[in-house]
């Protein structure tokens, strides 16, 4: 690594940001990011590369990825891309779970149909914000969470309970829930190697992880989670990053029964309690279909309904015998009970900045 | 491989520069941010403190630090200056075994 080739990466990151100055976002705050994503950029192009140390050259790479890896989130959630209804959804949990924070949620969409991923490298990220404020004095006044979620489902509420479960991997990184749990109950095998010890406990925790990450899920929509993975993981085994999707769905009923003698979720359950300060426990209930029926929104008075109402179009989707799937069909049902679901969520976000 | 090969071995790297600051420039920032992570260390290493009592922004680093070189945390005089050559060597050497 040397100068020139750190050169050629700010030519690079020039091409990105100018194309970057053109966004509108529905977002204030994104556009704040940007504006001190640029302010950052001035500052890196005013550098001279050449005297730099190898130590300085590596920093400012990272620095550059850093802004790179923020316009790449910041292109993918302008105006006319952002899921809106979804992310408010989202946004609510997260300041339940996370009061007071700096957190903007921007969206990326991608081709593959099972590109579910959330990405909070620039959100809890900590010292690659000191290090800019160090060298430069600029602080971030906001945080990004880049979610990633197929292109052809961004309007599909079905397939974007995955969503809420992403979310859960967030939570748990920011309080370290799975981490914690898993570093304090290993057991440590004298008889392996540090790096085996380390080996088998990164696979519990990444297990862990999914387990939280399930279970949170289910606090607003329930068993859709399970149906959901069901069908998109049917029969898959156990790997070195994921349970057997059997297991995971046992944990989700166990916690979801309210009288689990199951360990493991017992234990995610008094962790969450010492770290989040909140229980991870049911927060959705059975709205009546007859709204879906008659062809109408859902009225949403609480979050607790917001959430419920994918949960609903779930429960409606596969009620048999069902009426409305007899007469219009499924293809076309189906398109309905998406549109419901989004109009009633838009109708409560409505109803919420009137009030406001 | 204790910690995935994400974001956190990134970040190992950055927390060696700071250390190089602290030891060529003498940076006040780093040091006290450093001071904080060494008495972490410590802490969990003598059983002082819990991790969950380990505050989630350093939760990565204090970890890694304890489960690798827990021996020398337990020995360490919180009250002198820290060595902080020393911790740089352990990061350096953590960030080869984690990558």
């Amino acid at each position: 690594m040397d100068y020139l080739s750190l050169e050629l990466n700010l030519a690079q990151l020039h091409r990105s940001i100018q194309k970057t100055k053109t966004n509108k976002y529905s977002d204030i705050r994104k556009e704040s990011y940007q504006t001190t994503l640029l302010e950052l950029y001035e500052k890196l192009s005013n550098e001279d590369f050449s005297t730099m140390s190898l130590l300085e050259i590596i920093d400012r790479k990272k620095i550059i990825d850093f802004t790179f890896q923020s316009i790449q989130y910041l292109d993918n959630s302008t105006l006319t891309i952002t899921p809106f209804e979804i992310i408010f959804c989202l946004e609510k949990i997260l300041s339940f779970w996370i009061p007071q924070h700096n957190y903007i949620i921007v969206t990326s969409l991608d081709n593959n149909l099972n590109s579910y991923e959330i990405n909070y490298s620039l959100t809890l990220k900590e010292p690659i914000h000191q290090l800019i404020e160090d060298r430069y004095g600029i602080t971030f006044g906001f945080r990004l969470i880049q979610i990633r979620m197929p292109r052809y489902y961004v309007h599909d509420y079905f397939a974007n309970v995955a969503l809420y479960h992403e979310l859960g991997h967030f939570v748990d990184s920011k309080y370290e829930v799975s981490k914690k749990y898993v570093i304090s109950s290993h057991i440590y095998d004298q008889t392996i190697s540090p790096e085996a010890n380390g080996a088998k406990m990164t696979k519990r925790y990444y297990h862990c992880m999914e387990h939280f990450a399930d279970i949170f899920a289910s606090q607003y929509i329930g068993d859709s989670i399970c149906l959901s993975l069901n069908y998109v993981s049917h029969n898959h085994s156990s790997s070195e990053t994921h349970p057997a999707t059997a297991i995971r769905i046992t944990k989700v009923e166990a916690f979801l029964s309210g009288v689990t003698t199951d360990q493991l979720v017992t234990d995610i359950l008094a962790q969450t309690k010492i770290l989040c300060s909140h229980d991870l426990e049911i927060r959705f209930k059975d709205l009546p279909l007859d709204d879906f029926d008659n062809l109408i929104p859902m009225e949403i008075d609480t979050d607790v309904d917001l959430h419920s109402v994918i949960l609903a179009g779930w429960k409606f989707w596969r009620r048999r015998p069902n009426s409305l799937i007899e007469k219009l069909g499924k293809n076309i049902v189906y398109k309905i009970i998406n549109n419901l679901i989004e109009k009633s969520i838009s109708n409560y976000i409505i109803k919420q900045n009137w009030n406001n | 491989m204790f910690f995935a090969k994400d974001v956190r071995n990134e970040s190992i790297e950055i927390y060696v520069s700071f250390l190089s600051d602290i030891i060529e420039k003498d940076n006040q920032n780093f040091k006290g941010l450093f001071d904080v992570i060494i008495n972490n260390v410590h802490s969990l290493a003598v059983g002082s403190k819990t991790y969950n009592e380990i505050n989630p922004e350093i939760f990565d680093i204090v970890s890694l630090l304890n489960f690798y070189h827990s021996a020398y945390f337990k020995e360490i005089d919180t009250q002198a200056e820290f060595d902080y050559n020393q911790i740089k060597k352990f990061l350096e050497k953590d960030a080869v075994m984690n990558a």
